[in-house]
């Protein structure tokens, strides 16, 4: 303020004349009110130190075990489930056996700008080095050992579940990086390094993770010992197979095999899983699995609690809306076309192929090829003509059927009502009333199914040869479950031996069939390197030419068809009259589309990343 | 200060002004007038009788000139001879004397008994008193680019649910936009000159001082309480610092005016019509064209009969006469395929007509107010009552909006005043819970009910009407009190106290309830359809908002002239300010019936209820001053200051220091153009000032600085299957303790012009802003595994310029006006801080404006075989939607190969766009997009002009956009977006056909087709051709109203009426293709954004007693 009386004297020199009073009231006024606003700011300065209201700060978290405990339920969210199986444009919903025509199967896919699993894979991987991070500066840490293992557990698996296997060797996160971290920039770590690191937290975390009997009821669902040594074995066989077919060092895969032996072993040995087959259920046991909830959810009433097959599985619950699956899981699952292949993969009851049974085998009649078959084709697939059950319309309304149970079902079954395939699906598909998308049946991440088909597959390909021992305690555990009352011989050296069969391929038949809806087709066909192979292959459909769906689908005229007979539907049929579904000429599966493009905005934000050949 | 009434004149004239400049708010010019006052009615009290002539600067007599007594309403006008009489009540009365387009005079009656004028020319505005930062300033001295608007502009409008509303078009540089037609989620927002930054930043609003915490707060705001509105475009801004980025918008509200008591009320009443509606595809044409469209997009255009759309299509051309199909008949064999339907409905209905009827609706507004003013006390108590109706046919939906305020001042001494606004705002939005139905329309055919009447749905899909109707409502009861206290206190002579404390308490009770819907059947009512929703499944939820803000702020002001020729002003003080918001909601489903929704009865277990809540706080402390200097008013300077800290920062970066400069030149006032007649005032002003911007609502959060465990209980079910587990993780973005405001750089010139005696005003603005450290979040590697937080790394560039003209006089009894404001800006972004993703679409790009749309280039359309075969070379995969290779048809779009490599594709990295070379300097050859142009509205414009005659006034305001870009290409905007929706007919005889091969749209096609895809994502994607005009020009408002003489009116006991007839938005010119209104927002969603927008016919009657 004194500023301003300098002026004011400037322009009134007059003014020297008023009274001192004036001017000690002025000043003490100004001196008043700017102590006041000094005093005023000082207060508000300190006013602007404001904490959350409503959120934990991260300096106050981190020191209890529950802590780390709430922070491990955040990784199951990690694990495969419904809403990625289901997603369209996924590569690893990718697959020869349904009616693929999308771009993964075709291997018309593009680079992308941007790729949600590659970014949301890292930011998994940050919440799981943050608990590691954490867990080194805790206190006491044999109370958090389990829940340390369960994060080397998520690392492995999103390493491998969502970076290995799509995009091959890939940068190696293992801390909580900041804006200005060097790994930011990092160049890819290879293939084998990023293995190895998958290897190493798998084995870090196993003796740490407790047994499944050990784990209490309240913590049912978490990861056990036998998960983590699953996974292993999983992990091993994959990359064992992946080196062994692509010629690579023969020490390295035979110890990666070796490994998936040891741990696929370890699990069986356990004899704390084994198969869902009550006797209440009979052949349809593997059908009622997938859709096994603790609602009725099939004839007999069984419950979740009577599986003791998954290992570990994304848990939901349909009651009260707790957690249902997110998709409409089976109102696309029913009806879904299938390929001929598949179709032709499922052995005649003779356990012999197709193309070596000798059972009478035929495609005369629309039902025709689903007789004297591997029980497991029926309950994959609906049969032309029969009736099925479907949560949102056509539920089963007691499981006697009767003739009311029977007309709530869907009308006899037209398999061209897709008009694509003629094969259709009915796996994942409710039959008890409930909403879509409000289902609760669990998703299998890991079965003892597939640990019994690993085993198998990596003893196979360890030494070339399989025991008839080292089959009856895995494979054909599969393959009989189902297949008792039709009396399936088992999978057996002399079986092979016998009918001119190759043991590799009746091994691969049997993992294909047990686990064709569960997302590992894609998988599997990369690792054997057949992928170009079988996806350049033409989709085909049901044969056409002298069948039952000739005679039946042949009314080409307008109006409504006459009794007896169909609208022919418009078809293509190759020169053995079958059904093409997608011609050979839209197949371009080449040796780039093994792994997936980085996306480019990561190659513009790295210079040291490289893209994958090919792309 | 010496007082000078010897003159008699005591207002208003720009040379003599002085007391003027505290008007309103200064208690010394209250305590002289007040002084005088009591002097003058010493001397005399009788009434006397004045009479005399007024003439005009010619020296002819001038007819119709208003001359009333102060404080009352007598008054009289002159007669053709320029004579004219009056009472007054005694010799201290003051007459004013008014004229368009002449200066009023104010002139004490005293005993002289005649009283003879000259009329000044002069345009009244000069000396209007302007609102600004912390205090007020006059017109002619003003040197920061200041638009005002006066309580005018919310007159005639009808319903005005929003201030912001009636501002379209009557402010030069501030663009309007409206996200909704739907009663009280309009979504007004407004931009003062273009954008500042990328992130979206809103003006600072502030009501009698008081910063509103947010623009929400305007829809519970009565327009008809606004006095007037000041809009701070430039470094005037500076003031309020750290938020002034977007500009600062001024409201101040009605107090009472000097005189007697007096009763207003006004009441309007409004017819909303529908204006621009989508045609829909008739029930012949549906069938006919889906199955074109899916025969275009087959293999060899032959479509396959055995697709399910394909038989639907047919049953479509063959449809029963009787409109539907019952599939529940016994024998009937369904040929079509849809399993989980019961029926087909092919009936002719429209979804338009179905949802909106014939689209009226009616909405009132009624407003009546009481003020008054005596020597101490001033008061007005206002009451408003809005009730806005909904076009809306199905279900409720209606905004109501009631507003008391009360405004009151006191003078206790003659150096104390206090003025006190206490207002409460009521304001209750209803609307069905499943508005978001309202989107394109459900499966044609549908009919509105079943054969008797009934609710209808097609397998799962109930029709939308009954959603609405029956799905529920969503409520939400907003209450606002809006407290604010002024303490004016003078301490010395020239030097002010003022202090001032505002209480903000905005509360929401929200009731939503998700009603089942047991009872749907189909079309026959053979059979009924499990509910949809089931019971089970409905829900109900309760939540409470609170947002408690307090601002206190206390300054000093220091006004002082010096010897006719050096004003000074200084103002210093400090602010604080902070806001608490606090929202919890709980829900529980499975409610025991439908029509008694609470929380008690939820027939579920404990699963089924949930909780939320979210609290926070902010605060902002500042210190702020401003300094004025004029010399003989004809060199003007201003400096503005702000210095504000922010809770939101980490206390490093929590200060910054804003400021503003800026200088105007009245060069009318210099000597050289007292001769230069054709002057009435010249002024030229320059400004130069910072403001800070938090970077719009969500790139600044309220403790971005404290890193948090994010805590969910929606995790994994583990355990047995009763509950789902809590779970923690560190928060998706990494806390950043470094980042703080952006600070905009704020340039102006401007140049301020009154010509031809007054007749003649503009304004014309050149601005440059620059935000140089721009809030942008820093795109990461992605094995951060993080979000970056915003950081300061970007840098934009903004210009523009602004004019208004405006132009008043009169002919013979007729006086008019006409005028007009455009307003354009550019901006480029400078630098984007690496972010430079390129992507199709609407995307921000180092070197191009802020959304800019970026896609490939047309080439013509396919008109031969060897083109087609030609162009499958280019795309040999489906990089570019293209949806197989093997099926290049005709009569599809082409793209050119920008970058000549041999193929198509808009996925690479586009590097060319950034005009980045490779290592040989070369362009590098990496994608086919180009820079289509920018989306931000350009050249907004608008043309005022009224004229009044004997009582009878027309206004007319047109309102428009003369170029903007607009993209919007889905469902009805294309053919077929969606195969099984309603279809808009736009497009009918507008494809491609070989017999139409120059059509204005490509080949007809469904988006997909049996297992192939079809060509709509292909040929609508974005490019040079999608992108359309959304230019337009809108009759936005029309008035014609009456004044009935005030004779008349005296007659009635009234001491005015007017009775008026306005529209709103009757007519437009638009060339959007699918009938949405071209205000609409360029990607139209689903609820709100789909109500159709309406035009606006009003009658009303204002009335003062």
């Amino acid at each position: 303020m004194s500023n301003h009386c300098k002026i004011l004297w400037q322009f009134h020199p007059e003014k020297k004349q008023i009274k001192m009073k004036k001017i000690i009231a002025k000043y003490s006024a100004v001196i008043m009110a700017g102590y006041l606003f000094a005093v005023m700011f000082s207060g508000c300065k300190k006013a602007l130190d404001l904490k959350p209201l409503d959120q934990v700060s991260d300096n106050t978290f981190w020191t209890q075990p529950t802590d780390f405990k709430l922070a491990a339920n955040n990784f199951y969210g990690y694990l495969r489930a419904f809403s990625q199986t289901n997603t369209p444009g996924d590569w690893r919903n990718a697959t020869d056996l349904g009616a693929d025509r999308g771009s993964y199967a075709r291997g018309t896919n593009t680079a992308t700008s941007t790729d949600g699993n590659y970014t949301a894979a890292y930011s998994w991987l940050r919440s799981i080095n943050t608990l590691l991070s954490k867990a080194n500066s805790f206190t006491a840490p044999d109370q958090i050992k389990q829940y340390v293992a369960e994060a080397k557990f998520f690392r492995a698996y999103v390493y491998f579940d969502k970076l290995l296997t799509s995009y091959g060797g890939v940068i190696i996160v293992d801390e909580v990086l900041g804006l200005q971290s060097s790994q930011l920039t990092a160049a890819r770590s290879t293939r084998d390094q990023t293995i190895d690191f998958i290897i190493a937290d798998l084995e870090a975390a196993i003796p740490n993770l407790p047994l499944e009997s050990a784990i209490p009821a309240v913590d049912k669902g978490r990861v056990s010992q036998q998960a983590a040594q699953a996974f292993l074995g999983r992990v091993c066989l994959y990359e064992g197979t992946w080196q062994k077919f692509r010629n690579g060092d023969a020490t390295r895969y035979n110890a990666l095999l070796d490994k998936s032996i040891l741990n696929n072993n370890a699990v069986i040995a356990t004899n704390q899983y084994s198969l869902f087959k009550p006797s209440a259920l009979g052949d349809s046991a593997l059908k009622y699995l997938f859709i096994l909830e603790n609602q009725k959810s099939n004839p007999a009433g069984i419950t979740k609690s009577a599986n003791n097959e998954y290992i570990l599985a994304v848990r939901y619950e349909s009651n009260n809306l707790l957690k249902t699956i997110p998709n409409q899981i089976s109102f696309g699952a029913l009806g879904a076309d299938m390929s001929r292949k598949i179709a032709d993969m499922y052995l005649c009851s003779d356990g012999l192929p197709i193309n070596k049974t000798i059972t009478n085998f035929s495609r005369a009649t629309m039902t025709s090829e689903f007789q004297n078959r591997d029980n497991r084709m029926r309950y994959f697939m609906c049969m032309p003509g029969y009736r099925y059950w479907q949560n949102a319309a056509n539920w089963h309304i007691n499981w006697d059927w009767s003739a009311a149970d029977l007309a709530n079902a869907r009308q006899p079954l037209d398999t061209w009502a897709n008009g694509i395939t003629g094969y259709e699906d009915q796996q994942w598909a409710a039959e008890r009333q409930v909403p879509n998308s409000q289902e609760g049946y669990d998703y299998p991440v890991i079965r003892l199914a597939e640990v019994y088909l690993n085993y198998a597959e990596a003893v196979y390909e360890r030494s070339g040869t399989i025991s008839d021992a080292d089959l009856d305690k895995s494979l054909n555990l599969v393959r009989l479950r189902i297949n008792t009352d039709n009396n399936m011989p088992k999978l057996s050296n002399a079986l092979v031996a016998a009918n001119g069969l190759d043991m590799r391929e009746e091994i691969r038949r049997e993992r294909t069939v047990e686990l064709q809806g569960e997302g590992f087709r894609m998988d599997d066909l990369k690792r054997w390197y057949i992928a170009q192979a079988e996806l350049n292959k033409p989709l085909l459909g049901v044969h056409w030419t002298g069948t039952e769906y000739e005679t039946l689908y042949s009314f080409t005229g307008s109006g409504t068809p006459p009794a007896g007979q169909r609208k022919r539907p418009s078809i293509t049929l190759d020169g053995n009259g079958d059904v093409v579904a997608d011609p050979v000429s839209e197949r371009k599966f080449t040796e780039k589309n093994y792994l997936v493009p980085l996306p480019t905005t990561e190659l513009q934000l790295n210079p040291n990343l490289t893209q994958n050949t090919g792309w | 200060m010496k007082h000078r009434k010897n003159a008699g004149i005591i207002s208003t004239s720009p040379g003599r002004s002085r007391i003027k400049l505290l008007v309103k708010f200064s208690i010394v010019y209250l305590f002289l007038v007040l002084a005088a006052s009591k002097s003058v009615h010493a001397q005399s009290s009788s009434s006397t009788t004045i009479k005399g002539v007024v003439k005009g600067l010619d020296g002819k007599p001038v007819e119709g000139v208003s001359i009333t007594v102060k404080g009352t309403t007598t008054g009289t006008s002159t007669k053709a001879d320029g004579s004219y009489s009056i009472t007054v009540p005694s010799s201290s009365s003051v007459l004013i004397f008014s004229y368009v387009g002449f200066t009023d005079q104010e002139i004490i009656a005293g005993n002289r008994g005649g009283i003879s004028i000259t009329l000044q020319p002069g345009s009244s505005n000069l000396n209007d008193v302007i609102v600004v930062g912390y205090g007020t300033q006059k017109r002619a001295t003003l040197t920061g680019s200041v638009a005002t608007v006066d309580s005018k502009v919310f007159k005639d409008r009808g319903v005005v649910s929003n201030p912001i509303a009636a501002l379209q078009g009557q402010v030069p540089g501030v663009i309007v936009s409206r996200s909704s037609a739907a009663p009280g989620q309009e979504g007004w927002a407004f931009q003062i000159r273009g954008a500042s930054s990328v992130n979206a930043v809103d003006p600072l609003v502030l009501v009698d001082g008081v910063p509103l915490s947010n623009l929400n707060a305007l829809n519970s705001i009565n327009p008809q309480d606004i006095d007037n509105m000041s809009f701070l475009k430039d470094a005037s801004a500076a003031i309020y610092g750290s938020r002034a980025a977007g500009g600062v918008v001024l409201i101040t509200t009605k107090r009472a005016k000097s005189g007697k008591a007096s009763i207003q009320y006004s009441g309007s009443v409004s017819q909303k019509r529908m204006g621009l509606r989508p045609g829909i595809l008739n029930a012949d044409q549906y069938g006919q064209y889906l199955l074109q469209a899916i025969s275009n997009a087959s293999p060899n255009g032959v479509a396959d009969e055995s697709w399910i759309w394909t038989k639907y299509a047919r049953a479509w051309m063959n449809r029963p006469d009787s409109g539907y199909i019952d599939k529940t008949t016994p024998g009937y064999v369904d040929n079509i395929g849809f399993t989980d339907v019961l029926d087909y409905t092919f009936f002719d209905t429209d979804p338009m007509s179905i949802l909106w009827g014939n689209g009226r609706a009616m909405s009132t507004q009624h407003d009546i107010s009481v003020s008054a003013r005596t020597d101490k006390m001033g008061y007005r108590l206002s009451l408003g009552y809005l009730e806005d109706g909904s076009m809306l046919k199905w279900g409720q939906n209606s905004n109501k909006r009631y507003t008391v305020n009360l405004a009151h001042d006191y003078i206790f001494s003659s150096k104390l005043k206090i003025s006190t606004n206490i207002s409460l705002q009521k304001n209750d939005v209803i609307v069905p819970t499943r508005q978001s139905v309202i989107d394109y329309s459900s499966q044609p055919g549908f009919p509105v009910s079943t054969i008797h009447g009934k609710p209808y749905a097609w397998g799962t899909q109930p029709g939308r009407n009954w959603l609405l109707e029956l799905g529920g409502e969503n409520k939400a009861y907003d209450t606002r009190v809006f407290l604010n206290t002024k303490l004016e206190y003078n301490i010395i002579k020239d030097l002010n106290f003022v202090a001032q404390v505002g209480y903000n308490w905005a509360g929401q009770d929200g009731k939503i309830e998700y009603k089942s819907i047991p009872q749907i059947y189909n079309y026959a009512e053979t059979y009924q359809y499990q509910g949809n929703p089931r019971q089970d499944q409905s829900w109900y939820q309760r939540l409470n908002k609170k947002d408690a803000y307090y601002n206190t702020n206390a300054y000093l002001e220091y006004k002082k002239k010096v010897n006719d020729i050096h004003s000074i002003g200084v103002t210093a003080g400090v602010n604080y300010e902070r806001d608490e918001y606090d929202e919890f909601g709980t829900t529980t489903t499975y409610l025991a019936n439908n029509d008694v929704p609470s929380l008690g009865l939820g027939l579920g277990d404990n699963t089924t209820h949930s909780n939320y809540e979210t609290q926070y706080h902010w605060a902002i402390a500042s210190a702020f001053g401003r300094a004025n200097y004029s010399f003989k008013d004809k060199y003007l300077f201003e400096a503005n200051a702000r210095y504000d800290g922010n809770s939101r920062f980490d206390a490093n970066h929590r200060w910054l220091f804003y400021n503003g400069f800026s200088a105007g030149w009245r060069i009318t006032q210099e000597k050289f153009m007292q001769g230069v007649k054709f002057f009435n005032e010249l002024k030229l002003r320059a400004a130069y000032g910072t403001a800070g911007g938090q970077g719009g609502k969500n790139t600044i959060g309220y403790y971005d600085y404290i890193p948090v465990v994010n805590i969910g209980n929606a995790g994994p079910v583990l355990g047995g299957y009763t509950s789902r587990a809590v779970t923690a993780g560190p928060s998706g973005t990494l806390p950043d303790s470094l980042k703080t405001w952006e600070r905009l750089e704020n340039k102006n010139i401007g140049i301020d012009f009154t010509v031809l005696n007054n007749r003649l005003t503009g304004t014309f603005d050149y601005f440059w802003k620059r935000n140089k450290n721009m809030l942008l979040t820093q795109l990461m590697p992605a094995p951060l595994g993080a979000s970056a937080p915003y950081r300061n790394i970007a840098d934009l560039n903004v210009w523009g310029w602004e004019m208004s003209l405006g132009w008043k006089d009169r002919i013979g009894k007729v006086t008019y006006h006409f005028g007009g404001t455009l307003t354009d800006n550019s901006n480029k972004i400078v630098k984007l801080g690496g972010r430079n993703a390129i992507t199709a679409g609407m995307n921000n790009l180092e070197g191009y404006a802020i959304n800019s749309y970026f896609g490939l280039k047309y080439d013509g359309r396919i008109q031969t075989d060897k083109q087609a075969a030609d162009y499958a070379a280019l795309v040999p995969g489906n990089g570019v939607g293209m949806p197989g290779v093997t099926q290049v048809i005709k009569g599809i779009n082409m793209y050119k190969d920008v970058n000549g490599d041999g193929t198509l594709t808009n996925a690479g990295a586009n590097q060319h766009l950034l005009n980045k070379t490779d290592a040989n300097g070369n362009p590098i050859a990496d994608g086919d997009m180009v820079y289509l142009g920018r989306s931000d509205p350009r050249y907004v414009f608008a043309l005022n002009m009224g004229a009044e005659w004997k009582g009878f006034d027309f206004s007319v305001v047109f309102q428009g956009v003369a170029k903007q870009n607009i993209y919007r290409r889905s469902d009805w905007s294309v053919p077929f977006g969606a195969i099984w929706q309603g279809q808009a007919n736009w497009w009918v005889g507008k494809t491609w056909t070989p017999d139409n091969p120059n059509a204005q749209l490509p080949i007809l096609t469904t988006a997909n087709s049996g297992g192939f895809g079809g060509y709509n994502a292909y040929d609508y994607q974005i490019s040079d051709w999608s992108l359309q005009s959304g230019a337009y020009v809108r009759l936005k408002n029309i008035v014609i109203g009456y004044t009935l003489p005030q004779e008349v009116a005296r007659k009635a006991k009234l001491e005015s009426l007017r009775v008026y007839v306005s529209g709103n938005d009757l007519w437009e010119k638009t060339r959007v293709q699918d009938k949405w209104d071209p205000e609409q927002t360029q990607t139209v969603s689903s609820g709100a954004q789909r109500y159709p927008f309406y035009r606006l016919i009003t009658f009303g009657v204002n009335v003062t007693f």
